[in-house]
This record gives structure tokens, C-alpha cells and sequence, in this order.
């Protein structure tokens, strides 16, 4: 029997090695799950139309992310954060000025020159841009303040492209930079799979709120550094869990770590991929007690992966090598009025829940729960301007209270199957509660150092920890009776479908009618 | 055997697909469709935006002209809209403004009559025959001065450059083109996917635009519903598939 369950692969695997590459590559494509491979489509689908439905620089802070791919490609230097004569290249600055894309970021009532006219002109004015004219933008730039791992990796088909003109690269840029987005979607499917035992109705529901989920699907058409961010955040939690369910071993901690410490080297929020990763390494310590030798073995993976990154970011990968970590951001962040754990606790009471009688009111806005969690979460487009109905947003706000209530009880009459899961459990809320309470940290440390006038966060710093937000919604639905939970999942699919398309079409409809 | 069909079409899958459909079809009849045919003004362009905070007033005297440059007027622009209001000595309302569109092979005029309290003037146009780049102008026909209003902000400021009673001025004149006739936007979409291809320098032709906003619209959908009744389908009996 088990002879006649091998042959057949070592055969396929004797074919793949004979074929050509893109046989190959064909051959593994459909040796895929079929509803994977529909809810990729899905994905590409989406992430190509949020790209028509979005003009060049609209989404969240993408001129200054392009400038810095741009300059990075262009010279093979970092731009500096803090001074130089233009923080984007006079190809871009031009674009951004003649093509009224600039004065279009976040203003409702304006709209892009869109007519055949304005196209001649720019074409024009791009006919006559001196030379290195998409080379100048070395700074000062606020978003060299991140670390460069997203940027190499975008100048890649930003050289293979670079001879487009500047409108065609950026539509290019984007459809690469969706690629994470696919790696999203591949990843929480393998994790719901690993998780669920293999029942495939369950992944589909994780992995297809995943790509239904707006604000992920529009972020796949920006470019912007966070869209790795979360691919990674996404790839270290199923390294960390299969450490956990499978055992450590120097390949899987080795694996985990680089996920890690790749997602520190794309944005300083990936930081919280290190005690996520340490969590996981503990739990698997004790989980699977292994011998002294072989934990003092993991533990110098773990010290020389994470330090080896980290020295190499110090001295490489910072403006001019040997600078400040994420810019002087960790520097600044703490430098200002002191810190009070009694109201750094109040601010994320009162961000959750109404002021009890006696506390001091939340510094900053009225700004909390609501605004993150569900705004600016499912759908705040283009540079927050673009936004759905407010009775969506009083609706999906229902919605999430009747999942959180329902993720409780299916939690409470699981129990026992859960404990037997523990470890997992564990990891997972490790990345829930380390992001949460960094993101509550840095926008307390923001408010007061900002005099209370910008509470930083949104809800697309939420977007790393995506696939918890997969797996909660299929762990709820999947533990509802057997009747029961295929036609909830239907409701839940069809929603994010209705939800996403409309996103798509009030994006496409803000900026081009 | 007529039985068994009947009872395998109403298997657990079949029918949670079937509910997925219907209500993405019933959410598409009831939300996208009145949204995608109700009929509502048509913008032709907005060369200069209005101030997101404070207004900026430019004052334009007697006989004098505020001019901006580099304005896109499309081929479908018949109205022309802008701000307006008297000058602080005007007496009996606003001085009558002529307001004269021009481009190379291009030249269109109307006037804002006089007497005016002061507010939005929507001001009908010749269109030009296509698309073309020239300059609008303002000028002051009365006898006392106007103020006309826009934005010097940094966040809202267009490319055209604007000159008032001959000097040059930062700032724009909020400026909106319109069109007379008020169209559902599943009229307008050859002209919005035009705008569209126009954004990418030509690399998406409307015609693809065309493609790919049907594929969204029917392939998303029909794409999630494939993949959850495969799945369902997949799952070995005794899983609770069947109804």
C-alpha cells in the first residue's frame, strides 16, 4: 500500500526533474488545491483592480515610498531622512505638480488631469526632463526612516522596467508589490490548513476573508513598504507555529528567525515579529524538551540570525551606514514628557471603552476602537479620504461585536480541543497582544509627544496580524453545527465580496467621474 | 433515481454556494445597481480644487482680469463653475464678470450678469471640440471691484499659475467644469475608463479597462463561490456535507 502511494509521486518527481522550467512550474501550480488557486485568482483579480481604480501616489504616503524606491534603484544609495534639496526626483515632482496628483491627495473635491490634452502635455514635459532627472530625490525624505529591505527588493522591477515612462513603471511597481498580497493569502491558507486539520471549506473562509478583506486588497495596489510587512509578519507566525506543533529544529528556528528578522528589516512595526519568534521558541522548549545541547544550538541560530540582522542593518542599511535605528524614530519616540503607566493604561481603557466615572479623560482625540478597529480597518482609502457609507461602518461594527461574542463562546465549548492546542494558541496571541500593545505604546508616546494632536496609528497597522483576523473568523464559523456553519460562511463571503467590490468602485469613482 | 438527482442537487455545498450567489446577487440589485443609474451631475474636470480650511480671496479692480494658465478644458465641459462675491464697496451687489476660456483654435465666453449677493456662479459654455490646454480669465466688466475665490494653500494649489491685474499670485481660482446634461455613471464609464487609460500614459487602452472591470465584477464573486463549493464539495461524507 504504501509502495502504491509512492510510486506515483516519485514518478511526478522523475517528470518534474526531466521537464523544462516552466513545465515545472505549471506541474506545481496544479498540483495546488483547486479553491486556492480560485481564491489567488480572486486576489490578482482584486489587487489589478484596485490598481486602475487608484491614480499614481493616492494611496497612504506612496509618493514618498516611490521616491525612495526610485532613488535606491536609480543611484544605489538610501536617501537621507533628514536633509538634501528635494524629497522626490524632479520626474516625480513634476508628475505629482502637472498632472494635479499633488493637490489631489486626500482632497475630496479635486481630480486628477485626466483629460487626452493633459496626457500630451505631461508627455511633453517628460520629453524635456533633463537628465537624471528620476535620480535626484535624495532626501530629505520622512520615509527613509524605514529600513531598506522593501525598497531593494521593488528596485529590482523598478531597473527591469525603468526604461517605462513614469506613469506605465508605477502601474508596474504595483502589480510586483501584489505579489505580497498573493503571499498573504497562499500563507494563511497553508496556516488555516495546518490549523484546521486540513478541512478545506475552513481554509477558504480564512483565506478568502483574507482577500476580501478591502483595506488589505487596496494596500496590495500602493506602494508602500507595509505590504511586506505583513506578507512576513504573515510567513514568521506559520514558521512559529509549525516550531510549536512540529518541534524545533535548527532548520525550522533558522527559518522563523529569517522571517523575523526580515520583517524588522522592512519596517520598524516588524519588531514585534522578535518576541513573537522568542515566544515560539520557549513554547517549543517546553512542549518538546529538548537536550541542552540542542536548545544552547537554537538559541545561538536564534542570537546569530537576529544579531547578524541587525548588525548588518546598523552598518548597511541606514543613510550613510552606522546611523541611528529606524531613523532616531526609537530615540525620539521615548525622548519626550516622561512616561505614566497609570495613564498609558487609562488611554487603551478609554480606547476600547466609554470613561468611568473618576478617570481623567484619554489624551488626544476622540479617537479609539471605532475608528481603528472598524474605519479605518475594513476601509479607509486613498489617503483616508475615501470612505463607505457610515451606516456600513455602524454595520460591520454589529458585525465584529457578534464575531468577538461569537469567537468567545466557540473558544468556551472547545476548550478542551484547544488546551490540546495550546502551543498554537499561544503563538497567536503572542502577535495579537505584542502588536496591540506596541501600537498602543507608540500612539501614547505620539500624543505626548505631539501635545494630544495625532494619535498615529490607523487601521492598516492592524494589517500584519490579517491572518488571525482569517483564522478567528473560520475557527468561529467552523465550530458552529455542521448544518449551520457553511451557509454562515456563505453570509460572511458574500459580504466581504459586496464589501470589496464597492470599495473598489467608490475608489475608482472618487477620482476618475 | 429522480429522487437521489433531487436530493444530490440539495447537498450541504450546493446549496451554501447557492446562498452565497444569491445574496451577492441581491446585495448587487439593491446597493450597486440604483448607485450605478441614478442620475447625478457630470464633472468635466476640476483644474483647481477648493481650499480644504481657508478661503483665499483674490480681489480683482475695475476693468482688470484674473487670469489662470495651463487649465485642461475638456470636450464635454459646458458649464463652468467658480466662487464669487461683490468687493467690500460694491452697493448694489456684485460687477457684472466676463469669464472668456481660450486655447489655440479655441475661444469661449459668457458673462456672470451683475447684481449678484455673492456664492457659486455655474456659468454655461462652448466646449471645445476636443480636449485642449488653455488659459481662463476673469475680467472685471463693472465698476466696482470683485472677489473671486480659491485656495493658496500648499495642499490644494494645481499647476496653473495665476496672474491677477497683471501680477503674478500664489493661489488658484477654484474652478470646476461641468457638464449640462446629468448622466448615471453606468453611462459614463467609456468616459471615466478613458480618464483611466489617460492616468496610465496609454499602457491600459479602454478597451482593456473594459475587460478587466467585467472580470472584477464577475469574476470575484463567481471565483470566492467556486472555491468554498469545491471545498465543500471535497470534504469526504460524514463531515456534515450533506443536507
Amino acid at each position: 500500500m504504501a509502495t502504491d502511494v509512492r510510486r506515483p509521486s516519485s514518478r511526478r518527481a522523475r517528470r518534474l526533474r526531466r521537464a523544462g522550467p516552466i513545465s515545472r512550474a505549471r506541474s506545481r501550480i496544479g498540483a495546488l488545491p483547486r479553491a486556492l488557486i480560485l481564491i489567488l485568482i480572486v486576489g490578482a483579480l482584486q489587487a489589478l483592480a484596485w490598481n486602475v481604480a487608484l491614480p499614481a501616489f493616492q494611496g497612504p504616503d506612496e509618493d514618498a515610498h516611490f521616491a525612495y524606491v526610485q532613488y535606491l534603484a536609480e543611484t544605489g544609495k538610501l536617501p537621507s531622512p533628514s536633509v538634501g534639496d528635494s524629497p522626490v526626483s524632479t520626474e516625480e515632482h513634476d508628475a505629482l505638480t502637472y498632472l494635479n496628483l499633488f493637490s489631489l491627495r486626500g482632497v475630496l473635491a479635486a481630480r486628477p488631469a485626466w483629460s487626452s490634452a493633459d496626457l500630451r502635455y505631461w508627455q511633453q514635459i517628460e520629453k524635456t526632463l533633463p537628465p537624471g532627472a528620476a535620480a535626484n530625490g535624495a532626501g530629505a525624505n520622512p520615509i527613509a526612516k524605514d529600513p531598506p529591505l522593501y525598497y531593494a527588493i521593488m528596485s529590482i522591477p523598478y531597473r527591469m522596467f525603468a526604461s517605462l515612462p513614469l506613469l506605465k513603471r508605477i502601474f508596474v511597481l504595483r502589480l510586483f508589490n501584489a505579489l505580497c498580497f498573493l503571499a498573504t493569502i497562499a500563507l494563511v491558507w497553508t496556516i488555516a490548513g495546518d490549523l484546521f486539520g486540513g478541512t478545506q471549506w475552513k481554509q477558504v473562509v480564512a483565506a478568502g476573508a483574507v482577500a476580501l478583506e478591502p483595506q488589505l486588497a487596496f494596500m496590495s495596489a500602493v506602494i508602500n513598504a507595509d505590504n511586506l510587512l505583513i506578507a512576513l509578519t504573515t510567513a514568521t507566525l506559520l514558521a512559529a507555529l509549525r516550531l510549536v506543533m512540529r518541534g524545533p529544529s535548527v532548520g525550522r528556528v533558522l527559518t522563523m528567525c529569517l522571517l523575523a528578522a526580515a520583517a524588522a528589516l522592512t519596517h520598524g512595526r516588524g519588531l514585534v515579529n522578535v518576541p513573537v519568534a522568542v515566544t515560539a521558541l520557549v513554547v517549543a522548549w517546553i512542549r518538546f524538551r529538548p537536550g541542552v545541547r540542542q536548545v544552547a544550538g537554537q538559541l545561538a541560530v536564534m542570537a546569530g540570525t537576529l544579531g547578524g540582522a541587525a548588525s548588518l542593518y546598523l552598518l548597511f542599511g541606514t543613510p550613510g551606514g552606522g546611523g541611528a535605528a529606524y531613523g532616531g524614530q526609537v530615540g525620539a519616540l521615548n525622548s519626550g514628557p516622561p512616561f505614566n503607566f497609570r495613564q498609558f493604561l487609562s488611554s487603551i481603557y478609554q480606547f476600547y471603552f466609554p470613561r468611568l466615572p473618576g478617570m481623567r479623560p484619554r489624551l488626544g482625540p476622540a479617537y479609539g476602537y471605532r475608528q481603528v478597529f472598524i474605519e479605518t480597518f475594513f476601509g479607509a482609502f486613498g489617503w483616508l479620504e475615501v470612505t463607505f457609507k457610515p451606516r456600513v461602518y455602524a454595520v460591520l461594527e454589529v458585525a465584529s461585536a457578534i464575531g468577538i461574542v461569537g469567537l468567545y463562546t466557540a473558544f468556551v465549548t472547545r476548550f478542551r480541543s484547544i488546551r490540546r492546542q495550546w502551543p498554537a494558541v499561544i503563538v497567536m496571541l503572542s502577535l495579537l497582544v505584542t502588536n496591540i500593545v506596541f501600537l498602543h505604546y507608540v500612539s501614547y508616546r505620539a500624543l505626548l509627544g505631539n501635545g494630544g494632536t495625532n494619535p498615529l496609528i490607523v487601521g492598516r497597522y492592524l494589517l500584519p496580524m490579517i491572518s488571525l483576523f482569517g483564522l478567528a473568523i473560520a475557527f468561529t464559523v467552523g465550530s458552529l453545527p455542521r448544518r449551520l456553519g457553511p451557509p454562515v460562511a456563505a453570509v460572511v463571503l458574500a459580504a466581504g465580496v459586496l464589501l470589496s467590490l464597492t470599495g473598489i468602485g467608490i475608489t475608482a469613482v472618487r477620482f476618475y467621474a | 433515481m429522480r429522487r437521489r438527482a433531487l436530493r444530490a442537487s440539495f447537498t450541504l455545498p450546493a446549496l451554501s454556494a447557492a446562498l452565497a450567489l444569491t445574496l451577492i446577487l441581491a446585495g448587487a440589485l439593491v446597493f450597486f445597481l440604483p448607485y450605478l443609474t441614478r442620475l447625478r451631475p457630470a464633472l468635466a474636470g476640476v483644474p483647481a480644487p477648493a481650499p480644504l480650511v481657508s478661503i483665499a480671496e483674490f480681489t480683482v479692480p475695475p476693468g482688470r482680469a484674473a487670469c489662470m494658465s495651463t487649465v485642461a478644458i475638456d470636450a464635454d465641459a459646458s458649464l463652468v463653475e467658480f466662487s464669487l462675491k461683490p468687493g467690500p464697496h460694491a452697493k448694489a451687489g456684485g460687477p457684472p464678470v466676463e469669464v472668456t476660456l481660450s486655447a489655440p483654435g479655441y475661444h469661449a465666453s459668457t458673462t456672470v450678469p451683475g447684481g449678484y449677493p455673492g456664492g457659486l456662479a455655474t456659468m454655461p459654455i462652448t466646449p471645445p471640440r476636443q480636449s485642449v490646454i488653455g488659459s481662463v480669465c476673469f475680467r472685471n466688466v463693472g465698476h466696482s471691484s470683485v472677489v473671486l475665490e480659491g485656495s493658496n494653500e500648499p495642499r490644494t494649489i494645481s499647476r496653473s499659475s495665476l496672474v491677477v491685474a497683471g501680477n503674478p499670485v500664489v493661489g488658484d481660482v477654484a474652478l470646476t467644469f461641468g457638464e449640462r446634461r446629468e448622466t448615471s455613471l453606468l453611462a459614463q464609464a467609456g468616459e471615466v475608463f478613458g480618464h483611466i487609460s489617460n492616468l496610465t500614459e496609454g499602457l491600459l487602452p479602454v478597451w482593456l479597462i473594459w475587460v478587466i472591470a467585467a472580470l472584477a465584477a464577475f469574476a470575484i464573486p463567481m471565483g470566492i463561490v467556486a472555491a468554498f463549493y469545491v471545498a465543500l464539495r471535497d470534504l469526504p461524507s460524514g463531515d456534515g456535507v450533506t443536507a
